[in-house]
């Protein structure tokens, strides 16, 4: 009793840092900066496994990932001038040059051989708000309750984020797919920017 | 990040391809830093046991020896202070530039820059020093042993900046530290295994203290020791 049980925390956590490495680097848009995040959330979690259910670990483990990346992420904003998000805002009439069907649905958006990097690039570009839900829900492959939980908020708002969230991916696709086709913009494509470098800026 | 031909932006959210993996080291710090924070709390932890057999061991000795037992806590308790004092004081720094050593070779694999000078070329790496440092450290290729040379970084280690070789065991990082050492002496090599599971070798030749570490196991590390102290003994 009184014993802290790092053997047993290790079996159950350690298994899920890919998990908690993809989250914080899809929030944080940088690898250093998920180092720095996942560690912090092990240490936290360790200290706080007393408090851990038995419940699905994974969740639990995001769960704090989340939380160590909003204070880190706070910190940073204070010092930069991000636009800040607002639900309301995000609309259908934003996504007017889109709203025939097939541009709404990801599942029937078709993507061409090279689109890879354009998808990552795509989702990279989402607000963050909308990237979480994606990557939980969409990469993790979590229930609705567990990304409610993650990211606290009810699961209705959940659903309509995730829906809205899906609707601007295809639209940032189906927008960078054009771009790619015209011939003009091939010509001075440059070498792509992945997220890790642009997010450095600042 | 190829997609396949045919699939659709649902698919390939969920095909794991733009599922971000966690680094390999990122797990050897992790793991270091709950090793960490685990002997943290032991000392907190043992202290209800102890509690516990005070109590019962006084309550043995009721009325006569209480005064007796205090007596002999206390002497128990003054020699446990200073033994503990005279072993602080026996395990001076090299325990502190273990920890260094091991904390400086973790960042800089972590980090994009494990290596400042990239060079299979004695002759490139060794040059690149001066100036940086004020000392000329031995640079030696160990290809033939199986440990080739891959270039040179600066590091920051016991408050002073100290040159790193790195050599490469097939896959493994293997990261040398040189400085001078002030007492001189010259002392066989010393293999030990930090917390974290790298593996450290050190030892001291021509004015130099000299420190192997490297996260493949300890015989690669002593054989690479080993080539590097013959080669430079000549």
């Amino acid at each position: 009793m009184g014993k802290i049980p790092l053997d047993r925390f290790n079996e159950i956590m350690l298994p899920h840092l890919d998990a908690a490495f993809n989250l914080a680097r899809w929030l944080s848009g940088s690898a250093t900066d998920a180092d720095d995040i996942v560690q912090e959330a092990y240490l936290r979690a360790f200290r706080f496994f007393s408090g851990y259910d038995g419940d699905n670990p994974r969740a639990w483990m995001l769960a704090i990932v989340r939380n160590a990346w909003f204070t880190e992420w706070r910190r940073h904003r204070q010092h930069s001038n991000t636009v800040s998000y607002d639900e309301s805002h995000d609309g259908a009439q934003q996504l007017d040059g889109w709203d025939d069907s097939s541009g709404d649905d990801p599942e029937r958006l078709a993507l061409r051989h090279e689109d890879g990097e354009l998808v990552h690039r795509a989702l990279a570009s989402l607000s963050v708000e909308y990237r979480e839900v994606i990557v939980l829900r969409e990469l993790e492959d979590l229930s609705y309750r567990d990304v409610a939980a993650i990211a606290g908020i009810p699961i209705g708002t959940v659903m309509s984020r995730l829906s809205r969230a899906r609707r601007q991916l295809c639209a940032a696709v189906r927008e960078a797919q054009m771009e790619s086709e015209r011939p003009a913009v091939r010509l001075v494509k440059k070498p792509s920017v992945g997220p890790e470098e642009s997010s450095h800026g600042n | 990040m190829a997609t396949k031909p045919g699939s659709t932006l649902g698919e390939k959210l969920r095909d794991g391809s733009l599922y971000e993996h966690a680094p390999r080291p990122l797990r050897a710090q992790v793991l270091a830093r709950l090793n960490e924070l685990a002997d943290e709390h032991k000392p907190a932890s043992d202290e209800p046991r102890k509690r516990r057999f005070k109590r019962h061991w006084l309550g043995g000795w009721t009325f006569v020896g209480v005064g007796i037992g205090s007596g002999v806590m206390g002497a128990t308790l003054c020699a446990a202070v200073l033994t503990s004092l005279f072993w602080a004081q026996l395990r001076p720094q090299p325990d502190g530039i273990e920890q260094e050593i091991v904390a400086s070779h973790v960042r800089a694999l972590i980090s994009a820059r494990a290596i400042d000078v990239i060079s299979t070329d004695q002759h490139t790496v060794k040059p690149w020093f001066n100036g940086r440092i004020d000392y000329a450290p031995p640079v030696i290729d160990t290809q033939a042993q199986g440990f080739p040379l891959v270039g040179g970084r600066l590091d920051y280690v016991g408050h002073r900046p100290v040159a790193v070789m790195i050599y490469r065991y097939l896959k493994h990082p293997l990261d040398l530290y040189v400085f001078p050492e002030k007492a001189g002496k010259e002392t066989a090599a010393v293999t030990t295994e930090s917390s974290d599971g790298y593996s450290i070798v050190r030892w001291n030749q021509n004015g130099m203290t000299f420190w192997a570490i490297s996260d493949a196991s300890a015989v690669y590390v002593q054989r690479f020791a080993e080539a590097i102290r013959q080669d430079a003994a000549h």
